[in-house]
């Protein structure tokens, strides 16, 4: 089903497609490499929005990013959750697949929210169990993505990156390193951002996510919604000149701006990355 | 020592309680960012979350209530109603029936059926629509025997404020006052991916009742029903009209 070592899947840069930009998308063929959907939002679709999916992947590769799969949780997996991403899937034929590493419903009742799992070695081998049955019913690798957390288990054996990693490897998966998330959660957790990057396995990394954040004092809470900051752009330069370029998208989920916002975002992540991969080599 | 499950279960239910014990002791303290303070993250997110839900779904009836009003319902609904479905925009349609249990205003129960019935209608399966041009191909026998249906995506109201006009008003950027009663009738379809209100005169409604029980249209036009609504002088006319506007706006079922 897939090497021992996936090949990242993506080059360029690309989007997070959001309902206030669909039609100008298809309209104006966007400068964008790819486009990233969430999967939810179209795994109920009426006809309407597959033809819409049709267009889109004519034009542009498509990621199918969900935030609902659960991979975590201690209920069992939700085979019709997984029927309705395999059709969505089959219609779309994503580049890849991804979704997080946290827990978002327990004992049937769903929260909306990607919660924090406690990194155990029980921890480990659940969910390692589960990402290999998920790769099994979809016949593709499932790209999982680090979280923004803003608890820390008292029984946690382990840091998130060394979960991270050692999942990688033992459900033989792809990694989405988000790079705003990996900010928040060393903020949060008072730990050094680039401890984290130096451990994610590189080569098992798909794609990288920018986002903006919400700084409250004491915490900082990951809402996707404003410009990269410059400490985080600090970070992913740090992160592309350690390995090297990976494809690399924004992603701005509340308080959606126009679109040309977007775009002028995209363009700096590719001048930060061009540069920090100049100055890495010179 | 607690099990993975047991560790998330009494996570959720700090979450779902608002809280912060059952989950308190599970987690580590940081000076300045309590364990307390990390949960309300989590258990005003939530909250947040399905409340955002709520006045997406339902704008003009949080106009028509006040917010404080409106979060009141709201907030029952979430408490007595978990998500228990991965589609946040699904968990709106069922607070329009919490709404007519708890609500002792008529109007803001027929205000939350009408804006439900839109949200539940843009989400419900595609069946084909009867195409234009349909009844210039049927002889007197075939259409009295056909059965007309109603597409899957639709939905049949009946108010007794006019609840639709109330929402043309709000949307239109007006800020509508409580309407005077007066009954009216409403059909919400889906056709060519775009969600229409279709209002209807009170005899349309009859006929269109009858017609989504199952019955063929000679049945419908028998009822007695229909007699009280419309003068029998006025049928075929009317009929006429009526099926016209019906097939046109994509309302009717294809039964092949």
């Amino acid at each position: 089903m897939s090497p021992n070592r996936p090949n990242p899947p993506l080059s360029g840069y690309g989007l997070g497609l959001r309902q206030p930009h669909y039609e100008q998308v298809v309209q104006s063929r966007a400068p964008v490499d790819w486009f990233e959907i969430l999967s939810e939002n179209f795994m109920e679709a009426h006809p309407g929005h597959s033809e819409y999916l049709a267009d889109l992947s004519q034009h542009y590769p498509i990621v199918m990013h969900g935030v609902a799969m659960n991979i975590a949780g201690g209920d069992p997996i939700d085979r019709n959750y997984l029927t309705k991403l395999k059709m969505l899937a089959q219609h779309v034929r994503p580049v890849c697949i991804s979704d997080h590493l946290c827990w978002t419903s327990a004992r049937g009742v769903n929260s909306h929210d990607l919660l924090p799992v406690p990194y155990t070695r029980e921890a480990l081998l659940h969910v390692v169990t589960r990402v290999k049955q998920v790769q099994d019913a979809l016949g593709q690798q499932l790209v999982l993505e680090n979280p923004s957390t803003y608890t820390e288990f008292q029984a946690s054996v382990m840091p998130e990156w060394e979960f991270m990693a050692e999942l990688a490897e033992k459900a033989d998966c792809g990694l989405l390193l988000d790079v705003n998330n990996v900010y928040v959660s060393a903020f949060n957790h008072r730990y050094d951002a680039k401890r984290y990057i130096d451990a994610i396995p590189a080569a098992r990394i798909a794609y990288i996510h920018l986002a903006g954040h919400r700084n409250c004092g004491t915490h900082i809470i990951d809402t996707h919604d404003d410009h990269v900051i410059d400490a985080v752009w600090n970070l992913y330069r740090y992160t592309i000149a350690r390995l090297g370029l990976v494809s690399t998208m924004v992603e701005w989920d509340g308080n959606i701006p126009a679109f040309d916002v977007l775009l002028t975002e995209l363009a700096k992540t590719r001048n930060v990355a061009e540069l920090a991969l100049a100055k890495a080599a010179s | 020592m607690n099990s993975y499950p047991e560790l998330l279960d009494r996570v959720m239910d700090s979450i779902l309680t608002g809280d912060a014990e059952p989950a308190k002791a599970l987690l580590r303290e940081k000076s300045d960012f309590p364990v307390t303070a990390q949960l309300n993250v989590y258990i005003d997110g939530y909250r947040l979350r399905l409340r955002e839900a709520l006045e997406s779904a339902y704008p003009a009836l949080l106009h028509y209530l006040g917010k404080r009003e409106f979060l009141s319902l709201a907030d029952g609904f979430i408490t007595a109603h978990p998500s228990r479905h991965f589609n946040l925009d699904a968990y709106a349609i069922a607070f329009a029936r919490y709404v007519a249990k708890h609500s002792q205003d008529v109007f803001a129960c027929e205000l939350a059926m009408l804006e439900g019935a839109i949200h539940d209608v843009y989400q419900r399966e595609e069946t084909p629509a009867i195409e234009a041009g349909w009844a210039q191909h049927q002889t007197p026998a075939t259409l009295a025997e056909a059965v007309l249906l109603p597409r899957a995506a639709s939905c049949l109201l009946a108010f007794t404020h006019p609840a639709d006009d109330y929402l043309t008003a709000f949307r239109a950027g007006e800020k509508p006052g409580k309407p005077t009663a007066q009954d009216s009738w409403l059909l919400v379809v889906r056709h060519k991916n775009r969600v229409n209100r279709l209002p209807l005169m009170q005899g349309e409604y009859a006929l269109f009742s009858l017609l989504s029980e199952g019955l063929t249209l000679a049945q419908a036009l028998e009822n007695p029903t229909l007699a009280q609504h419309i003068a029998k002088e006025d049928f075929a006319r009317s009929l006429q009209n009526w099926l016209g506007r019906w097939v046109s706006e994509g309302v009717l079922r294809n039964p092949s």
